[in-house]
């Protein structure tokens, strides 16, 4: 999908609204709750299965028009700031984490991070924890849409041999539906890359059972 | 905010590129497709028509040599629609 292809999706009214976050620091909450205050009086946050029924019948059944809230990584910040304020909005936001940085011990994440396009925040460098722990994967879940931004922050391209398939798309799937009993029911590579573009991946990414891929411009329905 | 063109796109995409992104929220504009067939258009179609116009102004302003699958372009097109005309318009 390209400019044109883009611009036809928006004159048929398929699109949607969302505004894409990452680090979530403590010092940024009052801001952040303040544009996330704006956007839930104007829009109405989007769930799967709002999206899986604007997929089946074209409309949304919401009162506002439909916006998504991402917190991307699975920084420890999303669940200390970012997630609290959208409870108390009534949002429901998507996290798109990183599932090895989450399995990665803390006193070995900054240098995870350092190694996987991972951007941290002065003010949180001495702290002792800077991702998620599976327990809070849990807890975000109860409210919200956890899906895998791949094992390791992976670009498609990073992704060529078996292995890679196992560790960057099926076990992050697998882990978060183990720990959050939701369907993990989206991909998402480091970059955004959109599906379509390598058979290979392409096919691992189906193979993993993932029905959406989410990348810079689109989401697309995939399955 | 109002779907009328913005006089200076450039600008826009100028201090969205100054901005420290990855502390702050990016807006966007997501298409929907759906690879498993003809994509359903939305029952309702809203300001669609006229954000798809917003997008090919500001494309023509701003990444005027793209080549229509140039995603990177795209998109850097999109955080200029986006933060400009991202809330909904009454008129």
């Amino acid at each position: 999908m390209g400019f044109a292809d883009y611009r036809t999706s928006l004159e048929e009214g398929r699109y949607l609204r969302v505004v894409n976050y990452h680090n979530t620091p403590a010092s940024t909450a009052d801001q952040l709750r303040e544009e996330l205050t704006a956007y839930a009086e104007a829009f109405a946050s989007v769930t799967v299965a709002d999206l899986d029924r604007f997929y089946a019948t074209g409309e949304w059944g919401l009162d506002r028009p439909g916006f998504i809230p991402v917190f991307y990584e699975g920084y420890r910040n999303n669940h200390t700031v970012a997630a609290p304020i959208c409870d108390e909005l009534g949002l429901t936001a998507w996290f798109p984490i990183i599932t090895r940085f989450v399995d990665c011990p803390p006193d070995e994440q900054r240098a995870f991070a350092d190694a996987h396009d991972i951007d941290l925040v002065e003010e949180e460098l001495s702290y002792d924890r800077l991702a998620l722990t599976w327990d809070e994967v849990a807890e975000i879940g109860r409210r919200h849409v956890v899906v895998p931004h791949t094992g390791s922050h992976s670009p498609i391209g990073a992704i060529v041999t078996a292995a890679d398939v196992e560790r960057e798309l099926v076990e992050p799937r697998r882990r978060i539906q183990e720990v959050t009993g939701q369907e993990a029911v989206a991909n998402v590579y480091l970059y955004g890359t959109p599906f379509g573009t390598s058979d290979f991946q392409d096919r691992a990414v189906l193979d993993a059972g993932y029905r959406y891929q989410i990348s810079n411009t689109m989401i697309q329905r995939i399955a | 905010m109002s779907l009328t063109p913005h006089p200076d796109p450039g600008a826009i995409l100028a201090e969205n590129e100054r901005r420290a992104l990855e502390r702050e929220g990016i807006p966007m504009f997501l298409a929907l497709e759906d690879l498993r067939g003809p994509s359903q258009p939305a029952a309702d179609r809203a300001e669609g028509p006229a954000l798809a116009d917003l997008t090919g102004r500001y494309a023509t302003a701003v990444r005027p040599e793209a080549a229509d699958d140039d995603l990177a372009a795209l998109a850097s097109v999109v955080t200029v629609v986006a933060r400009v005309h991202f809330f909904p318009t009454e008129d």
